[in-house]
């Protein structure tokens, strides 16, 4: 068994699932303990344009996710869609969870970024720059046509 | 009863489906069936915890009309969760 393998069987084990009757479809028990609704959605959502997705509640703390193929599955198929679902739980419950930790120190980059320095005093002081090498004396003496009228 | 048992219960071309509102919001839903419209006839009753539906059938060729509508919905409802919670953080 390949180390890819391995990595799969281990993700299958976190949850239980079951394949269905219809032979095209595998449902995971998931416990919101452990990976909170934004996870479960991110997941799910991952899915769509491979499986037909399903959710459901069957009770609290505890969604049903269930993937149906959208053609006859390959031998295994189901085992490895299983095997994926639950890695991309984990991925998703992460991402929420550093979304969470850092969010605060996000809103203080973004705040900063946008009212810390204003962008108009820096327009201004450029503008007050072009003012000032217009207006200052030109020390090659350059005839301006505009200026010192026609030759 | 799970969504697969009650549509396989149901008489032929009708499906009653109940989706949890955490998953599946009403605007989703509408954009679904706004989409599906001609192939498909939806009901939607119940309120903001659990949306009841009553989906016919229209167009009986197509395969697996109720699942394509139904990831429709979901892919809506996500995409919408999303950019509300954008909005609450901006």
């Amino acid at each position: 068994m390949s180390s890819a393998d391995q990595n799969t069987d281990a993700a299958v084990d976190l949850e239980t699932f079951e394949v269905l009757s219809d032979g095209r479809s595998v449902r995971l028990q998931i416990d919101e303990r452990l990976y909170p609704l934004d996870a479960v959605r991110g997941a799910a959502y991952l899915f769509l344009d491979r499986c037909f997705v399903r959710l459901d509640r069957p009770a609290d703390q505890r969604i049903d996710l269930t993937l149906k193929t959208k053609a006859a599955p390959m031998p295994g198929q189901l085992e490895q869609l299983a095997g994926e679902l639950g890695n991309a739980l984990l991925d998703q419950a992460v991402r929420v969870q550093v979304a969470q930790s850092t969010g605060k120190i996000r809103e203080y980059i973004m705040a900063r970024a946008f009212f810390a320095a204003p962008a108009q005093s820096s327009i201004d002081q450029l503008l007050a720059e072009l003012d000032a090498e217009e207006l200052a004396d030109d020390p090659l003496d350059i005839q301006v046509p505009w200026e010192k009228g026609g030759a | 009863m799970s969504p697969d048992a009650r549509a396989a219960d149901a008489p032929t071309g009708a499906v009653t489906l109940d989706l949890h509102g955490d998953f599946y919001s009403a605007a989703g839903i509408d954009e679904a069936a706004a989409a599906y419209a001609g192939l498909l006839m939806v009901e939607r009753s119940g309120g903001p915890t659990l949306h009841r539906l009553a989906l016919r059938v229209e167009d009986a060729e197509v395969d697996d009309l109720v699942d394509h509508f139904l990831n429709h919905a979901l892919h809506a409802s996500v995409t919408a969760a999303r950019r509300g919670a954008l909005g609450a953080t901006a």
